[in-house]
């Protein structure tokens, strides 16, 4: 069953809602290293949220609606901020950018996940991860 | 609020300033600011040059820890010092690679591996 939760734009309770909805995944049908990604993904998720889409402002809410089956990890998180565009992000990788300290959260979303897709305002960000345990 | 203490212990081998971080989940926004401010103090008192951060105790980061991490890097290159990470979990490891730090942070083994490496 598809579950929506609204949180307040707090670095504290998004970290929480990170823990309590990858303590809803099942060990037995995900690897450690899947669960582990999936927490990864949808910590820099919620914290781009709460840090650059809400900006902190405790007026404005965060959106989180996620689906967890045997098979597969679904969540969308929609933020009240301008949204923004995630291919104009320097690559952390890059040699030129490597001691960067931004644009590593959307790196790890990447590579943890399956499938990563933002709107096209930019301010909501959809993430699949299947199970291949 | 009051800040959070951050949970590291120090000792100093060979000259070398090792840093065991305790905290299992470094994630939370005030820890990871109060562990910065730490270690970049640390960095600046010491009267040794070369540094080492065990990992060993660490579970899951978040990619703030990795910016830290990039500022302390840079703190002791100024003081014309040498950073090693070590006893990291593979899962943790695995972050690193996939953001190609492995190539930015030297990464030993463990911690007798990484104050020789400093000698």
């Amino acid at each position: 069953m598809q579950k929506t939760i609204v949180i307040q734009s707090s670095s504290d309770i998004a970290r929480k809602l990170c823990r309590e909805i990858v303590g809803e995944i099942n060990p037995d049908d995900f690897t450690k290293n899947e669960i582990f990604g999936i927490h990864m993904a949808i910590e820099e998720a919620m914290i781009n949220a709460v840090e650059h889409g809400n900006q902190y402002d405790p007026l404005k809410r965060i959106i989180v609606e996620y689906l967890i089956t045997p098979d597969k990890f679904e969540i969308s998180i929609t933020d009240e901020g301008c949204g923004f565009k995630p291919n104009t992000v320097p690559d952390p990788r890059q040699d030129e950018n490597i001691n960067s300290v931004t644009g590593r959260g959307i790196v790890l979303m990447r590579e943890y996940m399956d499938s990563v897709e933002y709107n096209k305002k930019g301010n909501s960000v959809y993430m699949v991860k299947l199970s291949r345990k | 609020m009051a800040a959070t203490e951050p949970q590291i212990a120090t000792k100093n081998i060979k000259n070398v300033i090792v840093i065991t971080l305790l905290t299992p989940q470094l994630i939370e926004d005030t820890e990871i600011a109060s562990l910065e401010q730490s270690l970049l103090q640390m960095i600046k008192k010491a009267n040794v040059v070369n540094f080492v951060l065990n990992f060993e105790n660490v579970i899951f980061l978040s990619s703030a820890v990795l910016r830290v991490l990039i500022k302390v890097n840079s703190a002791i290159n100024e003081k014309r010092g040498k950073l090693r990470l070590c006893e990291i979990a593979s899962e943790i490891l695995e972050v690193f690679k996939i953001t190609r730090l492995n190539k930015v942070f030297d990464i030993r083994k463990d911690v007798d591996a990484a104050v020789e490496s400093l000698q």
